[in-house]
């Protein structure tokens, strides 16, 4: 259920092995935290590091848990002997009777019996949204915890002695994790205090109810953790991540396989999935299927996409040919996010195609001094695109692609992004598709049909279907184009089909409610039950920015 | 610890093998020469056949040569050599021994020896690179904002000072400390460290301009453009801008373009605002203020307005307005360079501390030349208004340039390196004008470039340390006088 390589590519902390990260990290007191957790985190890249990490960090907090809950509540041998170092050897026929004494301890404190395993089970179950910082939470408690645990090992020792140990673990602990040495105080006042509070509690677990519970205590821990899962577990946010992780690696039937679970979608989701239907080849046919979550986002038609577009955005605009929006989109990115992995290798790619070596060199010097992105270089993940899905630009179709005539300006529109480059070069067949399905979306059929006029010179036989509805649309809604020749291009089935629907269209109350989810039903993976029933339509504008640098 | 405990000795063995991997060795341990090679090493930085202050930090740098073993000498005509033997190529000369040895050789050559050692070639000798130390000496100070390649939003923007004599890099107020808030355009007044002028933009706290004079930090709550000192620290022209930032599809990406400027005099003692109508012409853009050092002119760039749509042909002029400060007049506005001699636009005028010497750049279009490659330093000798590009310029965008205190050095952003980012570029200027091969600030750690993903904004020359604390200055920013009710 949790996979620790999504884990790392939504929350991972910016790290580098390098004098100005490190010294960043070592700013302020308890930065040590910080610096570890970051260190820690690059791990998970690697799955199964990630989750031996957890697994350890997990078995730690129980074994301190377990140790610090029976030192106070059961009878120890040390209490009977203060003065006794911990390396003592016990005398002759000693050890027999601590460890009956051990025994009857244990069983004294039933009460408390598999308590021990809660808090790392509920610190297992928080990581169920993705987004709980659990490095640092798991290493804090470790750490706070083997304090307290290492502080009781000096109850043999004389007080003066005891209190030193105690004040030194504490400034080592403020130091090394600040906020969480707070723990080891508290757990160390807590068994300082077990006289006190020890009868009470004793008292309160005699009742029957908690007898019940400690009968089934391990039960009970296992249901409080599993509804704690239940209620936090948030499968869209992991679909969400895991599609955007998908995208990057270019496993785009995976995208596809995950989309279909997606309730609701992000602008940069949308993106990814928009961008897997193009190099599967299934833009012109799935853009508008129902069984995806809709509106697909090919480019930001809005304020909110633009921002939201992130890392998905540059990747689209690079897969296209724009490279200095996609630099654009790039350096955003790396302002808002900080420098993750990822915009760090989008930005080494872009300078590369720029013809900007050094500048890429530095990018990767840069990512080189990541420990995972070094174990990522040497075990590069299989994606779709180097299987060759013939979709996939390669550099050299890069430069056909690229733009060799100025359009300066601030918009990022998709027409004003996408006509130049088919302009620039009519093969280009991500810019065709995105801009046809851009004028579909956003029911510009006069244009999307004035373009298809060029779709011959990219090699698609036949004409796909949702751009033959499109070409029947415009013929039978568009008075200027209403002639009794056929539309070149179109089967004659697409023209039954749509005749089919306008009559029953036509038949449809506008309030029908039931009638129009019937018609949804019915036609919905076709462009005209876009275009007449859904309201989604797509016309809002990007503004112009006026921040400088 | 017991000192015969195996965790110890390790510890003692590792530490010493460290030291010893890359510390400087006698000169008696190099090694014999037996292959002369008949070009110079590459190194990195390009510290080769430059000139040098007497005062600048260890000129650190690593060998692009392959080798097993590397042998370098650093020697000059007075004093020890310095020799360094390392298995790495990275050559880190120790800070005593450099200072000494470019103080006892002020105004000679200093020669640096690389020796390598291949495996199968043995050890060979490339030519020596001779460099030379200047009398003159540079400020000890460089302030600079760092910050990633900007387009609309900004998280990290800080304005650091570096040590030239040494590498410590402190901050002189960093933006986060304000909530993600902006800070630009640091001006000095004649180099001087004590009074500074530094605008903020934040969220939380407004957009004011934050003087500091003599240790005095003032909050004033607006804004300004470019900034430049009056000599005599009571006047501050500034200008007022309508900038925007549009984009390209090919080529640099960003550019700016602006639509409305005027200068205005601000009046620190009074708080006052002063618009005079020949540097606030409505009918022509005026930017880049800049006052002489005797403070009897006022230089500047203006142009007159054109429409977005031909921005591609503003240029700019180089003007100057005479100004008498006792008697507050202004006289006669008149021409330093026009655009239509060079063809080209001239901005950013600095005017050198000895007031021989005025240095601009000259760019294809526009007002900001960090976005033009085509930026260019030039030189104009003031007395005799001629002027000519200087011999430091590389292919790649040169802007944002400062004069030391003593006129000889000059401080400039270039993206030569790498054609993406600036980095700090110093280089001599001789009494007859011509600059020497620049080289880049030095760093502990040569590979430092190599790897640092931050450009170098606007460095400035500062004869000291500022004193003025990061908290004070953004206790400055956060006191936000209350709204009058």
């Amino acid at each position: 259920m949790i996979n620790p390589s999504l884990q790392y590519h939504h929350q991972a902390p910016v790290f580098f092995l390098d004098r100005v990260t490190l010294q960043g990290f070592f700013g302020q007191p308890g930065s040590l935290l910080s610096c570890l957790a970051a260190g820690i985190s690059q791990f998970y890249v690697i799955g199964w590091m990630g989750a031996l990490f957890t697994t350890a960090a997990a078995w730690w907090i129980c074994r301190s848990t377990q140790a610090l809950l029976r030192s106070s509540a059961c009878a120890r041998v040390v209490d009977q002997h203060p003065l006794r170092g911990p390396e003592e050897p016990p005398a002759a026929g000693e050890s027999e009777s601590r460890k009956a004494s051990s025994r009857r301890g244990s069983e004294r404190c039933l009460e408390i019996q598999s308590a021990h395993l809660l808090p790392a089970m509920l610190l297992l179950a928080a990581q169920s949204d993705y987004a709980f910082p659990i490095v640092p939470v798991l290493l804090g408690l470790c750490l706070s915890l083997g304090g307290a645990v290492l502080d009781r090992q000096f109850r043999s020792f004389r007080l003066g002695w005891r209190w030193s140990a105690f004040a030194l673990i504490l400034i080592l602990l403020a130091w090394l994790v600040q906020g969480f040495c707070l723990v080891f105080v508290g757990v160390t006042l807590a068994l300082e205090t077990s006289r006190l509070w020890r009868p009470w509690l004793q008292r309160v677990t005699r009742r029957p109810l908690f007898q019940g519970l400690r009968r089934h205590a391990v039960i009970c821990i296992g249901l409080a953790v599993a509804g704690y899962v239940a209620m936090t577990f948030d499968r869209q946010q992991k679909l969400l991540i895991e599609i955007d992780l998908m995208a990057r690696q270019g496993r785009w039937a995976r995208v596809i396989d995950l989309a279909g679970e997606l309730h609701k979608t992000t602008p940069a989701a949308a993106m990814d999935i928009s961008r897997a239907l193009f190099h599967l080849g299934r833009l012109p046919v799935d853009q508008f299927s129902p069984s995806l979550p809709q509106p697909l986002v090919l480019l930001p038609l809005t304020d909110a996409q633009l921002q939201g577009g992130g890392l998905a955005l540059v990747d689209v605009l690079l897969d296209l040919g724009q490279v200095n929006p996609a630099e654009h989109g790039a350096y955003e990115t790396l302002e808002l996010q900080g420098e993750r992995l990822e915009t760090l290798k989008c930005l080494a790619r872009i300078h590369e195609l720029k013809h900007q070596p050094a500048a890429a060199q530095i990018y990767r010097n840069r990512l080189h001094k990541n420990p995972a992105f070094r174990w990522l270089m040497a075990h590069p993940v299989p994606s779709d695109a180097s299987s060759g899905d013939g979709n996939t630009p390669g550099t050299a179709a890069y430069e056909s692609f690229r733009l060799q005539k100025d359009y300066p300006g601030t918009l990022m529109q998709p027409d004003f992004l996408l006509f130049p480059l088919l302009q620039a070069n009519i093969k280009n067949r991500m810019a065709f598709e995105y801009l046809m399905g851009f004028y579909l979306q956003t029911r510009q059929l006069d244009r999307a049909t004035q373009l298809l006029q060029r779709i011959d010179e990219l090699d698609y036989s036949p004409i796909p279907r949702t751009y033959q509805e499109a070409l029947a649309l415009f013929h039978a809604v568009s008075p200027s184009a209403q002639t009794n020749a056929p539309e070149p291009g179109v089967l004659p089935n697409v023209s039954k089909r749509l005749a089919d629907f306008l009559a029953e269209y036509q038949q449809l109350n506008p309030g029908d409610g039931t009638g129009r989810r019937r018609l949804e039903q019915e036609w919905g993976d076709t462009y005209w039950a876009y275009y007449f029933l859904s309201d989604r339509g797509a016309s809002a504008s990007i503004s112009a920015t006026d921040n400088y640098q | 610890m017991n000192p015969d405990h195996p965790i110890f000795r390790a510890a003692i063995s590792c530490l010493l093998a460290l030291v010893g991997a890359a510390s400087p060795a006698p000169i008696d341990q190099g090694p014999v020469p037996r292959h002369k090679v008949t070009r110079a090493a590459r190194i990195f930085p390009d510290y080769a056949g430059i000139v040098v202050p007497p005062n600048i930090a260890p000129l650190n740098f690593s060998v692009r040569e392959s080798g097993a073993e590397y042998h370098i000498t650093v020697r000059s005509l007075v004093g020890d050599s310095i020799a360094i033997h390392t298995r790495h190529d990275t050559i880190r000369f120790p800070a005593g021994a450099w200072r000494q040895l470019l103080k006892a050789n002020a105004g000679n050559d200093y020669y640096v020896d690389i020796e390598t050692r291949d495996a199968d070639s043995g050890w060979q000798r490339f030519t020596t690179i001779t460099n030379h130390i200047a009398t003159e000496p540079i400020d000890s100070r460089l302030v600079y904002r760092l910050i990633r390649p900007l387009y609309n939003y900004f998280r990290e923007v800080g304005i650091y000072q570096r040590d030239l004599e040494g590498f410590d890099e402190i901050p002189v107020l960093d933006g986060r400390s304000f909530g993600d808030g902006c800070v630009n355009c640091h001006t000095f007044n004649r180099n001087s460290p004590a009074t500074m002028a530094v605008n903020v933009r934040s969220r939380d706290y407004g957009r004011p301009l934050i003087i500091v004079n003599n240790g005095q930090v003032q909050r004033i709550p607006h804004t300004a453009g470019y900034l430049s000192w009056h000599p005599s620290g009571e006047l501050l022209a500034y200008s007022r801008n309508k900038l925007s930032l549009f984009f390209h599809t090919v080529g640099e990406n960003r550019d700016v373009f602006d639509a409305e400027s005027d200068l205005a005099i601000y009046d620190v003692g009074t708080g006052t605002v002063a618009l005079p109508e020949f540097i606030a012409d409505p009918a022509r853009l005026e930017t880049w203020p800049e006052w002489g050092p005797a403070g009897r002119f006022l230089y500047y760039s203006s142009c007159s307005p054109r429409p977005f749509a031909e921005f591609s042909e503003v240029r700019y002029d180089l003007m100057r307005v005479a100004y008498d400060h006792p008697t507050r007049a202004w006289g006669d506005v008149e021409t330093v360079l026009a655009a239509a001699e060079t063809g080209l636009s001239a901005t950013q005028p600095k005017v050198s501390p000895d007031g021989r010497y005025l240095l601009f750049c000259l760019s294809d279009y526009g007002s900001f030349p960090v976005y033009q490659p085509s930026s260019d330093l030039c030189l104009m000798d003031l007395a005799a208004r001629e002027w000519h590009r200087l011999e430091c310029n590389s292919d790649q965008c040169e802007s944002w340039h400062c004069w030391s205190s003593n006129s000889r050095w000059i401080v400039f952003s270039s993206k030569r390196l790498d054609h993406v980012f600036a980095r700090p570029h110093f280089s001599f200027i001789s009494p007859s004008g011509h600059a020497s091969k620049p080289f880049v600030l030095p760093q502990r750690d040569p590979a430092f470039y190599d790897s640092f993903i931050k450009t170098y904004n606007v460095p400035q020359l500062v004869t000291g340390a500022i004193r003025v604390s990061p908290e004070t200055l953004t206790e400055a920013i956060r006191n936000v006088p209350a709204s009058p009710q």
